[in-house]
């Protein structure tokens, strides 16, 4: 009777998800559309490669405190100015990170150029801004804008010298992650919850909303860097791109731990700049020192926090949603 | 005075302005002089160095207030950084202004105070004397004495607030350095008769001297806790390069006469800042930095000599593309002048008029971080630049967007909505017409409206101010247009 019971729970979850990313993809698509004639041709190529909205599947998780579709059409619509921004970011990090592809198809600086890249982004980013705005004034709260500063600031951050000692880097790199990957975790689970609150929901989550957003950007970033490690992981990427950047992951960061000397360690990282072969090579070194499986553990060790967190919002279809968003970060 | 008897009396400054910048070449540790004058002559030239060259520029009545205002500042200085504790430290603070303003007689207790080098045992000499600083400051005449003794409270009572609290986070910071340095750059700004009619951001000015002082003392100080000193020295310089943007157009607001030694003074000062900043940051120093004194003459007779210091200055807007991202290519300088032409004026002018001082500086900011966010877009096109130096100009460029709509934030979803909508809306025009000049006078339209609001204007009277607003901002880019061709 439970597994039944549990096996229709997951096929609703599945439904809802289904239709949160139809609804999500058609209001991004529409908004995009509608908004600007001058950069018509790069939104449409940016639209024909949708990504997994997972921003917008946390937001309504957070939101969703009842049965409505009333309810879930508002919160994908105030989480889409998150989809935005996250857009505007992804074209602006391919500049900077010189990737060739996103989703399968060439970047878009690769394809219209450094400038469109950059204004194109820059627009995506302002509307996306403008759009959190009206949500907040739409449901009367408050959302930590100046939290999107740490998309750039980590962003540069990251290329800063290592540190000196392992638990500096550490830290470091949770800033960065935090700030990187996270803060639109944390800003989609936050305005999830206030919209929820401000619809009438009994209890506030926003304080558990920000922690299970920290936690997710963790857990993606862990898992994002556990792929790095696997070839044919994503289009144009090899075995160690990360290290041939120059930028540090944390199974690196687990390889170093283990290994006797952190210097040598920061020295090895240091020479894969540039250096695609080094990279490959001291990758499948770090695969065979057993940091990839403790990058897992670390992976599987946020996603059980995050499950704690979801077990503790009172039992709702935007509850089970999350549930289901937690175990399919789960590494296949 | 007429201009001839400036010019005559200008030159003669010029050989006491020599003086001093020879005497505070030598290494004064100790001061052994019982005559008072002396003693704190030679005190404030070993203390101040800079400050005691630039003073020298200025008239025999401003020398003297300037020296005891900046000797008084020096001992709250010492009082708050050498106390055994920060509980101590504001005691201190507080008995010293009393001391100094004649409401006790008795010194503060100088025996805990504890020198870490050279530096700080000549402030203890300064301190031990602090009844010769109150004897000067009491010998001013009553004008300039109530304007020292402003500055001193206001000083004393902030550093007794921030000693208590833990200053090294970022917005304590701020507001230290607004009520500490920036306060003293409203006092000189005062005294020297430069303040223009539209409010000034001494709190920038402020923020960009503590943050030299801060890289400067960076293995001394404390650091945020977690935070490795690479890692503050980079928080710092990132403060530097999104308010350092704002330098220029705050120092193009004052208002010298044609022959001044103000202006010299003001050179002087901003040069040997900057050319700390380049030197930490280990940029090439420009040629007017390289020899600042001589360029402080040129700028007591020029007014064309320190709009070069702010195109110098202006260039430095590239500073995070081209140093925090660790790249061995110089940035493009010299061509950020956009921000000191006649339509960056004109923006400018509009929101200074803002009806609250406050929303109305923080607007400025937040205009002088959007545009040369933009300024720095102008180079994307450009094929004399690698494509790895554009690349951080780009993200140099969303960094400094990203910190315009930080300094908005506080004044609410509306103004943040309007600066996206508006950054939104140049970013089309930018990919339409292939350039980032705002031909249109948009900015300048969309400031006048939320000027024309604050106001609380009808909506004729509106209109009419963002139309001439647009209007004129049309016409000074013209002007600029065809300024920067010829």
């Amino acid at each position: 009777m439970n597994q039944d019971s549990d096996l229709g729970r997951e096929e609703q979850s599945s439904v809802l998800r289904d239709r949160i990313l139809s609804v999500s993809h058609d209001k991004l698509d529409s908004y995009v559309r509608s908004g600007s004639t001058t950069f018509e041709s790069v939104a449409k190529e940016t639209l024909a490669r949708p990504g997994k909205h997972l921003r917008t599947l946390v937001a309504v998780g957070w939101g969703l405190y009842r049965d409505s579709s009333d309810l879930l059409e508002g919160l994908v619509k105030a989480a889409l100015g998150i989809e935005l921004i996250h857009e505007g970011s992804l074209v602006h990090d391919d500049v900077f990170d010189q990737s060739q592809y996103r989703r399968g198809q060439a970047a878009i600086h690769h394809q219209f150029g450094l400038r469109t890249a950059n204004n194109f982004g820059l627009y995506l980013i302002a509307r996306g801004i403008s759009m959190l705005c009206e949500t907040q004034d739409k449901y009367s709260f408050r959302l930590e804008l100046p939290q999107i500063n740490q998309l750039v600031s980590s962003q540069l951050m990251e290329t800063l010298p290592p540190c000196t000692t392992f638990e500096q880097q550490r830290h470091r790199m949770e800033q960065v992650t935090d700030g990187k990957t996270g803060v639109l975790f944390r800003l989609a689970s936050v305005l999830g919850a206030k919209v929820a609150l401000a619809d009438g929901a009994s209890s506030d989550d926003t304080e558990r909303a920000e922690r299970f957003g920290r936690i997710i950007g963790r857990a993606y970033q862990i898992r994002d860097d556990i792929a790095d490690f696997h070839e044919e992981s994503m289009e144009g990427a090899y075995c160690g791109s990360d290290l041939a950047a120059g930028n540090w992951n944390w199974p690196a960061l687990y390889w170093a731990e283990m290994a006797s000397e952190w210097r040598d360690a920061v020295e090895r990282v240091k020479a894969c700049r540039d250096n695609p072969q080094g990279a490959q090579r001291l990758a499948n070194e770090i695969r065979a020192s057993g940091a990839l499986l403790r990058a897992e553990q670390a992976l599987e060790e946020q996603l059980q926090a995050a499950a704690e967190i979801a077990k503790q919002i009172p039992l709702s279809p935007g509850r089970e949603l999350l549930r289901q968003f937690v175990s399919r970060m789960k590494l296949a | 005075m007429s201009s001839y008897a400036r010019f005559g009396a200008a030159m003669v400054t010029a050989w006491e302005v020599l003086g001093v910048a020879y005497d505070v070449r030598g290494n004064h540790v100790k001061i052994d002089t019982p005559r008072p004058n002396k003693f704190l002559e030679k005190i404030f030239r070993a203390t101040g160095r800079n400050v005691a060259i630039a003073v020298s520029f200025l008239q025999t009545d401003d020398r003297r207030e300037s020296r005891v205002a900046y000797l008084a500042c020096r001992s709250l200085d010492a009082y708050e950084d050498l106390a055994a504790s920060p509980g101590d430290s504001a005691r201190l603070l507080r008995e010293a202004a009393d001391f100094l303003a004649g409401r006790i007689d008795q010194m503060p207790d100088t025996a805990r105070l504890v020198a870490r080098n050279p530096n700080d045992e000549l402030e203890i000499q300064l301190v031990n004397r602090l009844a010769q600083v109150r004897q000067e400051l009491e010998n001013l005449p009553a004008e300039r004495r109530e304007r020292v003794g402003g500055l001193i409270h206001d000083i004393s009572d902030a550093m007794a607030r921030h000693a208590v609290r833990n200053q090294v986070l970022e917005e304590d910071r701020w507001t230290y350095a607004g009520e500490v340095l920036g306060r003293a750059c409203d006092y000189v700004f005062e005294l020297l008769a430069i303040t223009p009619e539209t409010p000034v951001d001494t709190q920038t000015l402020g923020l960009i001297l503590q943050t030299a002082n801060d890289l400067r003392d960076l293995d001394q100080d404390s650091r945020p806790t977690g935070c490795t000193a690479a890692e503050f020295r980079w928080l710092l310089l990132l403060d530097a390069a999104a308010y350092g943007v704002c330098v220029p157009a705050i120092l193009d607001q004052l208002s010298f006469c044609r022959w001044s030694r103000s202006r010299g003074a003001v050179a002087f000062m901003s040069a040997t800042s900057a050319r700390f900043l380049y030197r930490h940051i280990g940029l090439p120093l420009p040629l007017i930095f390289r020899f600042p004194l001589l360029f402080a003459f040129v700028n007591v007779f020029s007014p064309g000599a320190f709009k070069g210091l702010l195109n110098v200055l202006a260039s430095l807007a590239v500073t995070p593309a081209g140093t925090l991202l660790d790249s061995g290519e110089r940035p493009p300088s010299g061509r950020f002048r956009r921000q000191l032409g006649e339509q960056a004026r004109w923006e400018n002018d509009i929101i200074l008029h803002h009806p609250r001082r406050g929303d109305g500086l923080r607007l400025f900011r937040a205009l002088q971080m959007f545009q040369a966010g933009r300024s720095l877009l102008r180079w994307l096109d450009s094929k004399e630049h690698s494509a790895s130096l554009k690349r951080r100009l780009s993200l140099a460029g969303d960094f400094l967007f990203a910190r315009a709509l930080r300094e908005t934030d506080p004044l609410g979803t509306k103004i943040i909505a309007g600066f996206s909508d508006l950054g939104a809306h140049l970013s089309e025009i930018a990919e339409q017409q292939g350039s980032v000049d705002d031909r249109e006078g948009d900015v300048a339209a969309y400031l006048a409206g939320l000027v024309a609001d604050a106001n609380r204007a009808d909506p004729m009277e509106r209109e009419q101010a963002v139309a001439n607003a647009k209007y004129h901002s049309q016409q000074c880019y013209l002007r600029d247009r065809s300024i920067s061709a010829g």
